[in-house]
């Protein structure tokens, strides 16, 4: 079966948010933390020279949700068998098994999985999957006004924008085999965080 | 889908194959549900003040919205984009159902802007109004009654209705110009007879762009709008940009090979240094200028002006100034170092075509009028005016086919105010002049406004600039006798109210709105259904309608026509005009209607650059006018204060700042405006789910920040001479060292009877209301602000 | 991150379920050996009785930070599926073993074997509960607690803590010879020792992980400062904890209370000690 991934084009994103917000929306996510977010980096440093400037500042961002992992850690970790990788890789949390013990949010270094104190248990993207079953892409993809977001096959997208996965300040992509594309801004570096750091903490 | 055969995969399965898994809990209903099983989907749109105009469908179940989506009416390609909402339009169900949303008419309790109301009926609102109207008109004349500025609802058949009722009720005080673009509308015409730009798809032809302050891509997000448009086509081309603008814009994060920073406000000296340099190194296009320009040298200058007052003698120091223009000069004003100056100077003159654009933000500065100019010379001088990959230097055009009015008769008041003046119309009539008050069809007011309509709109409180002084002033209710605010929300401005009337959203009310900024994919959109009408909201016509039965112009008004049969009219008076245009019916069933540029893209001034003699530009030159006579003659009797400059050549002209405002012991640093992502100026200022996720903070350099003792996330309070905000700091190197940024329009809230600090973080508590000499436009970017952390 | 309000179960809980394994396998051992003649009222009677009453609060606080309490044991059903639910599964069924066993001991005093049996059951859960105790929090993507040093921390836990816990009652209720109780303090010190080597061993990963990962988060510094500040409460409490309980329980005129104090010492020790394991939570990729 099809394993799907995202292709995040990071030269193109604006950091908007619209891919977040349209997924709060339709999933009426209320005061639960978002399924996506959208994570600034940025770095450079600036020195005077008389009454001007020399800089070489920079910053993108990278809109990133659950990545349907190939070796998922939140898998790995969940005691109550909730969260599943199912044979359409989609990587599906089960709220009618999950305790809501957060085990996976420790786990996720992309922040997926959250918990919901209306609910009492972890919520997580679920790949809009109703949606992709019904041949449409998932909500954010559909939403993205600067077209940085693209869902597939990832074979496909891999074939058509390379195997890059690593950008900062995501984590490395050897820990759970992420099922995503990154196109890198032209200042986009690997996972190093000395160059570029994450800089909107607390919109994230 | 159903397979169980999971065995080869690498993973794990615990159960069978489950497609039918419920994922999110009952209350929530699953994305399966939720997405796909609504029994009705509701076209409509996003139509705020933002340059966008985004489609939305509304998916709603037994009247009760459950979710949005945006444009599905076509296959998104590079041929045609989607016109896809950004994330305020994706969040406006909150807006729609929000807690704060206006319900009933009320009327003032309290003072004025202490926000307590009282409900009343609608007879008893329309009442007051009527009665008050009436003895205002009575009194003082219809020159008392003014419509203040609003861009709330940009539909082409709602606000309309308002300036329709008061024409027909004896007339109301005209206005010109807005809060966006005054100073560049009032000076790009000076040079080439209009402002006009090339579209951004042109960019694709171009060697190399540059932007002066213009941030498209988070001022116009709309997805089938400008942002995309440039980026496609700066994608496309792989066209090489630099981005000139205090503040590593997203469009110079996205975009910009080079960003160079610059002093809020010294634009102009850069112009006048890259001028400089071409002209040293003769590398200027001579023979365009010889041919298409006046004013730029001696030898063509007109008649009238005075020897070494052309712009070459300006540059070379030759003027009255004595002044050479170096890189050198311009770096200790501008912050950039004169070598990069050199560099982007030869850069600009070696790449033919070179496309320069300015945004807005240089130009909505004390003294923007000249900023504006002096940026336009740039294409000037290298000839790129009137060709595809060049531009006229102005802001980025868009494409328009569409236009629908309201029907009016004319205003019987001939007096017009600049938008930015209303507050100085109300509080120093007999200041309102030519000179200081642009008032336009009479040399002075003879009385002030008593009367204010508000539809839509925050430019009573959030908007306009000085909110302390304004609030001073609209407490004083001898001066402006009765305020009518019709919003949906309780805005900042809607506390001033003394009659409020809860207004119906664009997509509860039968409604048409046209493009703004979308490149060159023009389109119309209208609603057929519409969302339901809770508690008393009406639209603004019922009201009107009923006012003028209580006016006794009932028939007139109205004609005898609903909503709808107006919308009906309007649409086919335009279908007259353009008989391309889809029938109503047709649209009805559509709901949108696009039509590209039929010249695939426009270029500004392209017939006078192909036959400058056969095809004259409106100036009185029909030239470029370089050197312009007109302005000399448009501010005869003008008495410019000190700071303010209004010249004949586009001279760098530093910002002005009132006494005590520039204190640089006080004020150290440079506070400047942005249209920050949250919001489209103050519309979707109060929704929690943006607030929380792109929050409203002030850019700090951390070399600022360090000196003060701020780290990334604390509470600061911002001041000025004019008052104090308390916001959130962003501590960041996307901000020049000794240069602040915040968001415009966030909603203004602040104890005004105690320490009248602004928690909201709005922006205009700190900026200066006195208005650029010209155009007497809003210089909302010229400020000199003090940073503290609040402990 | 982890806070105090939010965390305190996993605290509690963490802090309490090693000691009780710990205790139960030292007073195991001791009843087993036949160490001294009243050596199975360390297991049974109301000394097992407290020993049993602090499992179960422990065990009932770990549910307490779940969003659904009362849906815990379906991590209980999970043998195999991770190290958690190896771990609720251990802990149940020591839980339910030591609880049968106190019954059966009270009420069947002449079946020692099926006692023994008992006994030994419990001892083996107690001991495969603290093994995936030890193991539940090694996340690859944590490298804060992904390390051996964190693990050993739960075994000296239930050494150090489990010996202190049985001294105490020993001390209160027992006439035990001078070399057992020798023994106990021989091993106690061992393990005071082994568990200062661990926090020196974690303060290095602390240390690497701030520096690798730390600009992920937006205060590196202050989480560092944090651990050092714990640190060094932690350090003063078990030693001087482990010297007053030694003293208390070697000599025989001192005041019982010093037994009692110094081991409420160890036992704040080691409580500072999850705590700071909480709050240095960094993971590899986007902070919490």
């Amino acid at each position: 079966m099809t394993q799907y991934g995202f292709h995040i084009d990071t030269s193109r994103c604006t950091g908007c948010k619209t891919c977040e917000m349209a997924c709060r929306d339709a999933y009426e996510l209320g005061e639960a933390p978002s399924f996506r977010r959208v994570c600034e980096a940025s770095g450079g440093s600036w020195v005077p020279a008389g009454d001007a400037w020399w800089q070489n500042v920079f910053a993108y961002y990278v809109s990133i949700g659950c990545n349907h992992c190939d070796d998922p850690v939140c898998q790995r970790i969940c005691p109550s068998g909730a969260m599943r990788k199912q044979p359409d890789g989609f990587v599906i949390l089960d709220s009618k098994r999950c305790i809501g013990c957060g085990s996976c949010a420790f786990a996720c270094p992309y922040k997926a999985p959250s918990f919901s104190k209306k609910l009492n248990v972890m919520r997580k993207c679920d790949g809009c999957r109703a949606r992709v079953m019904n041949g449409k892409e998932p909500i954010c993809v559909e939403a993205c006004p600067m077209r940085a977001l693209e869902f597939g096959d990832i074979e496909e997208l891999r074939k058509q924008y390379g195997n890059a996965r690593d950008i900062a300040p995501l984590p490395d992509s050897s820990y759970t085999q992420p099922n995503i594309v990154i196109t890198a801004h032209r200042h986009g570096s690997g996972v190093e965080p000395s160059v570029s750091v994450l800089s909107n903490f607390k919109e994230i | 889908m159903k397979s169980s055969n999971c065995k080869e995969k690498r993973y794990k399965v615990f159960t069978s194959t489950r497609n039918d898994l419920v994922v999110q809990p009952d209350c929530l209903i699953d994305s399966e549900q939720r997405l796909n099983d609504c029994t009705k989907s509701i076209f409509g749109y996003c139509s705020v003040n933002c340059e966008g105009r985004c489609v939305l469908n509304f998916h709603v179940k037994n009247d009760k919205l459950l979710w949005v989506e945006s444009d599905q009416s076509i296959k998104d390609g590079d041929g045609e984009r989607q016109i896809r909402a950004c994330l305020r339009g994706r969040s406006i169900r909150e807006w729609i159902n929000h807690k704060d949303r206006l319900s009933y008419p009320m009327r003032r309790v309290g003072k004025r802007g202490e926000g307590r109301f009282e409900r009343v009926s609608w007879d008893e609102a329309l009442d007051a109004i009527a009665e008050n109207l009436k003895r205002i008109v009575d009194t003082y004349g219809n020159e008392a009654v003014y419509i203040n500025f609003s861009s709330g609802v940009m539909c082409s058949n709602v606000i309309g209705f308002l300036f329709r009722f008061m024409s027909m009720y004896g007339g109301y005080l005209d206005s010109y110009g807005d809060y966006s673009h005054s100073q560049i509308d009032a000076a790009i015409p000076y040079i080439y007879g209009c402002r006009d730009a090339n579209t951004p798809a042109d960019v694709e032809n171009t060697k190399l762009l540059v932007l002066f302050g213009d941030n498209t891509l988070e001022t116009k997000m709309c997805g089938g709008g400008s942002s995309i448009h440039l980026k496609d086509a700066i994608h496309k081309a792989g066209v090489r940009t630099v981005v000139i603008d205090p503040r590593y814009s997203e469009t110079a994060a996205n975009c910009a090979d080079q960003w160079i920073p610059i002093r809020p406000g010294t634009d102009g000296a850069l112009a006048a240094a890259l001028a400089y340099v071409m002209i040293q190194e003769n590398t200027i296009d001579q023979e365009f200028l010889d041919t298409y320009c006046i004013g730029f040298d001696e030898a063509h200058l007109p008649p009238s002006a005075p020897k070494g007052s052309s712009y070459k003698s300006y540059i070379l120091g030759d003027g009255s100034d004595k002044t050479p223009k170096t890189p050198q000069w311009a770096s200790a004003i501008t912050g950039i170092p004169a070598s990069e100056i050199i560099k982007l100077a030869r850069e600009i003159a070696s790449s033919k075509p070179c496309a320069i654009y300015q945004g807005k933000g240089p130009q909505r500065q004390a003294n923007g009028e000249q900023t504006a100019r002096a940026i336009a010379m740039l294409s000037i001088i290298t000839g790129n005016v009137g060709i595809s990959g060049g531009n006229s230097g102005s802001d980025f055009e868009t494409y328009r086919f569409f236009e629908a009015e309201v029907p009016m008769p004319d205003n019987p008041v001939q007096i017009a105010i600049p938008v930015f003046l209303w507050t100085d119309a109300i509080d120093n009539p007999a200041q309102m002049n030519s000179s200081k008050g642009g008032l336009r069809g009479a040399d002075q007011l003879n009385v002030g406004i008593k009367f204010l309509w508000n539809y839509a709109g925050n430019t009573i409180i959030n908007q306009h600039s000085n909110i302390n002084r304004t609030h001073d002033i609209l407490q004083d209710e001898s001066k402006c006798e009765f305020i009518v605010v019709i919003d949906t929300l309780m805005t900042a401005s809607a506390k001033y109210a003394d009659i409020l009337l809860p207004d119906l959203m664009p997509m509860e009310q039968p409604t048409i709105v046209a493009n703004d900024w979308a490149g060159d994919s023009g389109y119309v959109l209208m609603n057929s259904q519409y969302l339901a009408i809770q508690h008393e909201r009406r639209t603004l016509y019922w009201m009107l309608s009923r006012l003028s039965e209580r006016l006794g112009f009932s028939e007139e008004f109205t004609e005898g026509k609903s909503e709808e049969e107006w919308r009906q009219s309007i649409y086919e008076e335009s279908c007259m005009e353009d008989p391309d245009l889809p029938s109503y019916e047709e649209l009805l069933i559509k709901g949108i209607y696009r039509r590209k540029n039929p010249k695939g893209r426009h270029i500004a001034f392209e017939e006078f650059r192909k036959d400058p003699l056969g095809n004259p530009l409106s100036t009185p030159s029909g030239k470029i006018e370089v050197y312009s006579e007109k302005i000399l003659e448009d501010i005869k009797g003008y008495k410019l204060e000190e700071g303010e400059i209004i010249s004949a050549i586009p001279v760098y002209a530093p910002p002005y700042f009132e006494p005590g405002a520039a204190d640089k012991e006080r004020f150290p640093l440079q506070l400047i405006g942005f249209h920050h992502r949250s919001r489209a100026h103050s519309s979707y200022g109060s929704l929690d789910a943006i607030r929380q996720r792109a929050r409203h903070q002030v850019w700090i350099n951390p070399r600022d920040a360090k000196d003060r003792g701020i780290s990334d996330g604390d509470n600061v309070q911002v001041s000025t001479l004019y008052g104090r905000i308390q916001i959130e700091a962003k501590v960041t190197v996307r901000i020049m060292p000794g240069v602040i940024a915040i968001g415009e329009g966030a909603w203004h809230n602040a104890d005004m009877e105690g320490d009248r600090v602004d928690k909201g973080g709005c922006i205009n508590t700190l900026t200066s209301s006195h208005a650029s000499p010209l155009a007497k436009g809003n210089p909302q970017h010229s400020n000199f602000a003090q940073v503290t952390r609040v402990k | 991150m982890a806070t105090l309000k939010s965390e305190w179960p996993l605290l509690v809980f963490t802090t309490l379920s090693p000691l009780c394994g710990g205790a139960w396998i030292v007073a195991s051992v001791l009843t087993l050996s036949n160490s001294f003649s009243e050596a199975r009222g360390l297991t049974s009677g109301v000394a097992g009785l407290l020993l049993c009453l602090l499992l179960f609060f422990s065990l009932a606080c770990s549910t307490l930070h779940l969003g659904k309490p009362t849906k815990a044991l379906r991590a209980f059903m999970r043998l195999g599926n991770s190290t958690v639910s190896n771990e609720v599964f251990m802990g149940t069924l020591f839980a339910a073993c030591l609880a049968v066993y106190l019954i059966l001991a009270s009420h069947l005093n002449e079946s020692l074997l099926v006692l023994n049996i008992l006994l030994i059951f419990a001892t083996l859960f107690a001991t495969l509960f603290i093994l995936f105790q030890s193991l539940a929090y090694r996340m690859q993507t944590v490298p804060t607690w992904n390390s051996a040093a964190f693990s050993l921390e739960f075994v000296l836990i239930a050494l150090l803590g489990g010996i202190c816990f049985e001294g105490i009652f020993i001390e209160v209720a027992f006439d035990v010879p001078f070399e057992v109780k020798l023994v106990l303090v021989v091993v106690e010190a061992l393990s005071c020792i082994g568990m200062l080597v661990v926090i020196h061993a974690q303060t290095t990963v602390i240390m690497r992980a701030v520096i690798n990962y730390g600009k992920r988060r937006s205060d590196p510094k202050a989480s560092l400062t944090t651990w050092y500040r714990l640190g060094t409460i932690r350090v003063v409490a078990l030693v001087s904890g482990s010297i007053l309980w030694s003293l208390g329980l070697l000599i025989p005129n001192l005041n019982t209370f010093l037994t009692i104090g110094g081991g409420a010492l160890v036992f704040i020790g080691i409580a500072i000690g999850r705590y700071s394991f909480y709050r240095s939570y960094i993971n590899v990729g986007l902070p919490q």
